[in-house]
């Protein structure tokens, strides 16, 4: 097919290498990651930093205004300061916009249809969009943050109350708290223009009732001031009503600002109460996605519940979701994290993907149409997560499999096994049920081969195992080697072998203790 | 010598179903099912299943079924309430059968065993153990399910020590089982009603005839070391 070739401006072509630069791609998504992403782990640090020079800062400016201060904290309070704030502005005027990618599109589509590419006019529109961020509201109060510092404005004290202001990008309390007002926007405008009309009818009405009568009320304003103070139910005292009219509009000022004040608090403590709930969530899913390896936790059912006994005494490193908000509350009830939310949305589990961290979904809940579409939108989140799936049939074994998940729990199955056992091999069943009772006796535990351990390099006799009252099955080297039941008494121990050994809880901690051995999960 | 176990397996629902053809499976069992429900026995007759009915509120009905005193009883019931009425009768009526029953929390489980229930399979509580073990010792949990599902070829074996055996006379920590590539995890303590003594907490003993030592390891490995060592399969296995 002939392609009609149109060759590409200098200013194009640096747009195209740098869309097609991965190095530059790269970085980008990094530095956008790290201002603008709020689970990234290390933007609160960011945030952190910023909070602590606009604090300093303004203390300094604040203690300037009847002190002295030292020269060099003077410059760490206009120019550092300013530098990094200024650093930061350009950073945010750099990743409002991509103008390469919008180069990019336009270039594509120029050859897909063999057309002569609109360039000018995107870059143009690409540059005014991004040339826009300066007016939008958080990056005049960045700018003036930054240029508050200096000292020919920094007379106009106000001036340096803009870098306060700028903690509300990085304070999230009171990102949050702006939130909730802007989420409430439209009652509280509502109640905002309710009260303008209010005070303008009750300040004309009280101007006409006592313009002349009252010496304290001069003019429209003070009538106004009048009505707006006592609406407000704040009431100063310093104008009060003296006829009886007057006094009437007062009845019915007083009654309207309770009113009104009622109303903006029910809004604003409703919207708040909605919103504490889901920031709440959102912190336990930013504070549990920061650890290294966690599990979430799928249905909040007998199996979850009776798991949970267990598994909380040895970590706190779980969440549970469910979309039953009964069931919520019953674990929250218990002490456990809980969150009300569908864990086979692919948002949600997303939510808590780290690529740091190993994840491990529970999938737990009683319904097998559940557990498998969540395993499937786990491993769709990332392969990396480890699904373990309850399944209650043997018949469903494949479907778990194709899913994606990597271990099968069969309640049935188990407990049919151990039923079998208890008959037809009794001393098994016992020795099974009290390690996975966790008998102090009969404690089933792994004994991973590190390089500081004491006993690598030795042989197995040398180790010694019944010295210990240690029972010795076997080992694999590695979490995916092959398990060697039983090796010869000269095999001799090396680094990342995991031995199975089972001992008194206490002779098993001695043991480790004695060897250098920590735990490595 | 191997003796046939009878078992009746009450219900063949959602855990009846599964632990009766487990059951079933073992080649030492004799397995009838009885069931309280039609679509059950449907279900069971369609699967060539040994099945017959009974009444749940009629113990006249239960005492028509073919159970002798070593028959295990296994209450599998699908409803938890029925399934507690049905481990009462049983007790009732008969006194030294050994019952094991079904139980999905450990409330239940309390109420079973009050019941006189012998023994009690909590199933949630066992899967919760099993998946605690997945996530804190993967290798480990690996080698004690293939135990239960058999997905690999070790078994436990109880050894007697017979007269005249090389063993007799000498200390535990004498034998060298890793030379047959078998571990000893316990012995059979016969003075106190066979219960299992593991040997984490056994003192060096020596070993006597009668004795019974509890080993792990591969079938032939075992009988190599039964047949050496002058021993014989524990009876009752």
């Amino acid at each position: 097919m002939a392609k009609k070739e149109t060759k590409p401006g200098f200013i194009v072509s640096f747009f195209l290498y740098l869309a097609n630069s991965k190095k530059y791609n790269n970085f980008k998504n990094e530095a956008r990651e790290l201002l603008h992403n709020p689970l990234n782990r290390y933007k609160r640090y960011i945030d952190y930093i910023l909070i602590f020079l606009i604090v300093t800062s303004v203390a300094i400016f604040i203690y300037e205004v009847d002190y002295k201060v030292p020269d060099w904290l003077e410059f760490y309070a206009v120019y550092i300061t300013s530098g990094i704030f200024a650093i930061e502005y350009l950073f945010n005027f750099w990743l409002y916009n991509d103008i390469r990618k919008e180069v990019e599109r336009e270039y594509n589509d120029s050859v897909l249809v063999g057309r002569k590419g609109k360039f000018a006019k995107v870059i143009f529109g690409a540059v005014f969009k991004k040339i826009s961020y300066i007016f939008t509201p958080v990056a005049i109060i960045d700018f003036l943050a930054i240029v508050s510092a200096y000292k020919t404005l920094r007379v106009l004290k106000i001036f340096v109350m803009f870098r306060f202001l700028k903690l509300l990008k990085h304070a999230r309390s009171i990102h949050n708290f702006l939130e909730v007002l802007s989420d409430r926007k439209f009652e509280l405008i509502t109640l905002l223009i309710l009260l303008i009309f209010v005070v303008f009818v009750g300040g004309i009405s009280m101007y006409i009732a006592e313009g002349n009568k009252n010496d304290n009320i001069n003019d429209l304003f003070d009538a106004l001031y009048w009505s707006f103070i006592t609406i407000t139910t704040v009431g100063y005292g310093d104008i009060s009503p003296v006829t009886t009219p007057g006094k009437i509009i007062s009845f019915v000022i007083i009654i309207l600002g309770i009113v009104m004040i009622s109303f903006a608090t029910s809004v604003l403590v409703s919207a708040f109460s909605e919103k504490l709930n889901e920031l709440k969530e959102e912190r336990i899913a930013e504070h549990i996605s920061e650890n290294n390896s966690f599990l979430i936790i799928c249905g909040y059912g007998q199996i979850a519940r009776i798991f949970l006994q267990q598994y909380a005494k040895i970590s706190n490193k779980y969440i549970i979701l469910d979309v039953d908000k009964n069931r919520v509350a019953q674990a929250i009830n218990d002490g456990h994290n809980a969150i009300a939310d569908d864990p086979s949305r692919f948002v949600v589990l997303n939510r808590f993907y780290n690529k740091n961290s190993k994840i491990t979904v529970l999938a737990l809940t009683g319904s097998d149409v559940e557990n498998i579409y969540i395993s499937l939108n786990a491993k769709a989140v990332s392969k990396d997560i480890e699904v373990i799936a309850r399944a209650s049939s043997h018949k469903l074994y494949n479907k778990y499999m194709r899913a994606g998940a990597d271990r099968i729990i069969l309640p049935n199955e188990i407990a049919s096994s151990m039923m079998v056992a208890s008959i037809v091999r009794p001393v098994m069943y016992k020795a099974i049920n009290a390690i996975l009772n966790y008998k102090d006796v009969a404690n089933m535990s792994e004994i991973f081969v590190s390089r500081n351990c004491k006993i690598i390099g030795k042989s197995i006799e040398e180790v010694g195992f019944a010295q210990y009252k240690i029972v010795f099955f076997g080992l694999q080297n590695g979490i995916n080697g092959e398990f060697k039941f039983c090796p010869k008494k000269d095999y001799v121990l090396k680094e990342n072998d995991i031995l199975v050994i089972l001992g008194h809880k206490m002779s098993i901690k001695y043991f480790k203790s004695i060897n250098n051995i920590g735990s490595y999960i | 010598m191997i003796y046939l176990k009878d078992v009746v397996v009450f219900g063949y629902g959602k855990f009846g179903n599964s632990i009766a053809n487990s059951v079933m499976r073992e080649k030492n069992t004799n397995v009838m099912v009885a069931v309280n429900s039609d679509a059950e026995y449907e279900v069971a007759k369609m699967d060539r299943v040994n099945v017959a009915k009974f009444n749940l509120e009629s113990d006249a009905s239960l005492e028509e079924l073919d159970i002798l005193e070593e028959t295990i009883l296994l209450c599998a019931l699908d409803n938890n309430h029925e399934n507690l009425f049905l481990a009462l009768t049983l007790r009732g009526l008969y006194k030294s059968n050994y019952i094991i029953a079904i139980s999905d929390s450990s409330h239940l489980a309390d109420k079973l065993r009050m019941a006189g229930v012998n023994r009690v399979i909590d199933i949630y509580n066992i899967s919760a153990n099993v998946i605690i073990n997945i996530l804190e010792q993967p290798v480990a949990s690996r080698f004690l399910q293939g135990f239960i599902n058999k997905s690999h070829d070790y078994v436990f074996k109880e050894i007697d020590i017979l007269k005249g055996s090389p063993l007799c006379g000498k200390k535990l920590s004498e034998i060298d089982f890793n030379r047959y590539g078998i571990v000893f995890i316990g012995m059979i303590n016969k003075d106190e009603g066979n219960q299992f003594v593991f040997a984490t907490v056994g003192t060096d003993r020596v070993i006597n005839e009668q004795d019974t030592i509890v080993c792990v390891g591969k079938e032939k490995d075992l009988i190599r070391f039964t047949t050496e060592c002058g021993g014989v399969e524990c009876s009752y296995q």
